[in-house]
């Protein structure tokens, strides 16, 4: 009988322990952030943030020094003007940390978000305006001494995973629940809000008197930053996840079904299409006159505007973080690939991968 | 896709779809998903109800006990017997854990499927925008409303309650945990037959103890785990009640202390 008991007992806390590992806040597991400044990559993978020599790929240090497995990382880090870097956590423990980029020393954390950061903040000289997934914009002041920074929390409502931006004394911040909200950067009084029809994942891009941004209702948008009117809207084939790149006056950006478009930022007119080889779900780059966009198959094409688009490298792996550039560097974080990093040049050869050290 | 994966998806499509019709109260589609599964899964816990009686019946019968304290020494022969008893009085001993086997893949799958359908990070929401049929109209149902009532169904559930700050209770009270465990141990208690007066009777002790063990793993399962599976787990702990006192078998002495008297011995 004591047998029995002993065999009940130890098959109930064995599946208790197996359970555990997916219990609680579920750790997060999604594509990585990706940041570059001055000689150094940022890499938000998981439980730690990497930082990588640009020019050699070498790790220089990784933020917390050992991984935690509270914290998950995934937002591109944001650099602020005194060499900081801000990156929030997704994990069971999600605070948004301030790290000195230099050696990866967490100065200051806040704990106070219900919900886990998806979207990096906005820095504007010494405010931070960081959209955390419970619908809040948290503001802090950088300047305050001490632990408590937090000068505002405004309440938006619904998921904001897309970072703010901000335009004509304006911060404009979007949400999963098809909103984007425009509030006035002294009071943080929302002035107007604008109704899409499908969620917003990407980062709006700016332009002069109007922002763009794509939605899950299939269509780029084009907004009127005073009045929060609708200019134009451009229908297309699938949902649209990241922001558009604009570069002149032509809208670049993909979508789910694998379409490129590029688009009058003018009027919405779609001025050419192009299907590559699987879903985009990046804002493209523009780097030394080119368009530089991601496939989710892991390819990287560059598009030079009026000619037709070439690859420039196959990894094997996905690509869903946006690529950055890094002097003539183009930097690619592939998701679920050998590298974490990697490094191409102008004409797409391989200048280093990054590997973590073990 | 994988097989698991594909069984995940027809939960997720299914909890979806209910949601939809029921003007996108997920807490309300989780009830409702739970009574179809409940419905579902009727036949076969009316059989477990059946057999766990026809075992416990057994265990009293005294001809059974005959064969046990004949064969005590000689386990190979006592087995034969046993098998042979349950052949003659048509109980299929594994018809008693059939249910519950099925119900853990259930209770795997509905807890995947509420985390995948409440999407909270962007790989979720890719992976979860591609297993939706197109029977339903995605971008309009994206994000989830996952509040119900007082909870997001997505966290652990907990009531603030000013001035009680508990280190181990980071989300406040747990009330639903406390419901889970309850509901559990209620339905536990009234599914125990009264005990058998056989002292070598393991399945009554086994009883004993999954009813204090049951309600303990549920209820912690309640405080860690998104507040969506606690509201499954009182559904379902409340229809399986609903179901046994339908049936007639539910066993309402046994929720009083010293309520499991041993039954009379049939002849």
């Amino acid at each position: 009988m004591k047998t029995n008991r002993l065999i009940l007992f130890l098959a109930l806390a064995l599946l208790v322990v197996t359970l555990s590992a997916c219990g609680g806040a579920p750790t997060a597991v999604t594509w990585p952030g990706l940041a570059a400044s001055g000689d150094a990559a940022y890499l938000a993978n998981g439980s730690v943030v990497y930082a990588v020599r640009l020019s050699d790929g070498q790790q220089l240090w990784t933020f917390p020094e050992k991984p935690d497995a509270k914290l998950a990382f995934y937002t591109n880090p944001v650099l602020t003007s005194d060499g900081q870097l801000l990156i929030g956590s997704s994990g069971g423990d999600h605070s948004l940390f301030l790290v000195d980029a230099a050696n990866g020393q967490s100065n200051w954390s806040f704990s106070g978000a219900k919900d886990h950061w998806v979207a990096s903040p906005l820095v504007d000289g010494n405010m931070v305006y960081a959209p955390n997934a419970d619908g809040s914009l948290y503001v802090f002041d950088l300047t305050i001494p001490g632990q408590d920074k937090l000068t505002d929390t405004v309440q938006l409502g619904g998921k904001l995973w897309s970072q703010p931006v901000m335009a004509g004394g304006r911060i404009f911040v979007a949400s999963l629940d098809h909103r984007i909200h425009s509030l006035d950067l002294k009071t943080l009084k929302e002035m107007n809000t604008t109704f899409l029809g499908g969620a917003i994942a990407g980062v709006p891009a700016l332009g002069e008197g109007q922002l763009y941004l794509g939605s899950f209702d299939s269509a780029m948008v084009a907004i009127n930053a005073a009045d929060g009117s609708v200019a134009w809207t451009a229908p297309v084939k699938s949902w649209i996840w990241g922001g558009p790149l604009l570069a002149g006056n032509t809208l670049y950006f993909g979508d789910l079904d694998g379409n490129f478009y590029s688009v009058n930022a003018a009027d919405g007119a779609i001025l050419d299409t192009f299907k590559p080889d699987g879903a985009i779900l990046a804002t493209p780059l523009f780097l030394n006159g080119q368009v530089i966009f991601v496939t989710e198959n892991g390819s990287v094409y560059s598009l030079t505007p009026g000619q037709s688009p070439l690859s420039l490298e196959k990894l094997d792996a996905k690509i869903y973080t946006a690529p950055v550039s890094a002097g003539d560097l183009i930097l690619v974080a592939p998701f679920q690939g050998d590298a974490l990093l990697v490094a191409l040049d102008k004409d797409g050869k391989q200048a280093w991968t990054f590997t973590p050290q073990k | 896709m994988s097989p698991w994966d594909i069984f995940v998806s027809i939960f997720v499509n299914t909890l979806l779809w209910i949601y939809n019709i029921v003007g996108q109260n997920f807490g309300v589609a989780i009830i409702l998903f739970t009574i179809l599964i409940k419905v579902i899964t009727w036949p076969l816990n009316a059989s477990q109800l059946k057999s766990a009686k026809a075992m416990q019946d057994m265990q009293n019968d005294k001809d059974w006990q005959a064969i046990q304290k004949k064969y005590a020494k000689d386990k190979e022969k006592l087995a034969q017997e046993q098998m042979r008893v349950y052949k003659e009085k048509g109980i299929n001993p594994f018809s008693s854990c059939l249910p519950t086997i099925i119900q853990l893949p259930v209770i795997f799958a509905l807890y995947q499927s509420i985390t995948r359908s409440l999407a909270s990070t962007p790989l979720a929401l890719l992976q979860l925008t591609r297993s939706i049929g197109s029977f339903l109209d995605v971008s309009t149902l994206i994000p989830l409303n996952s509040r119900f009532l007082w909870m997001d169904l997505g966290l652990p559930e907990g009531i603030l309650i000013p001035g009680l700050n508990i280190s181990f209770l980071p989300n406040g009270l747990p009330t639903l945990a406390i419901i889970v465990a309850l509901t559990t141990y209620v339905q536990t208690k009234l599914t125990t037959p009264p005990t058998s007066s056989n002292p070598k009777d393991q399945s009554a002790a086994m009883s004993g103890m999954m009813s204090i063990y049951m309600p303990l793993l549920l209820g912690w399962f309640a405080l860690n785990f998104p507040s969506g599976l606690a509201v499954y787990f009182i559904t379902s702990n409340l229809l399986g009640i609903a179901q046994y006192a339908m049936m007639g078998r539910a066993n309402w002495r046994g929720l009083l202390p010293g309520g499991n008297k041993p039954a009379a011995t049939k002849k």
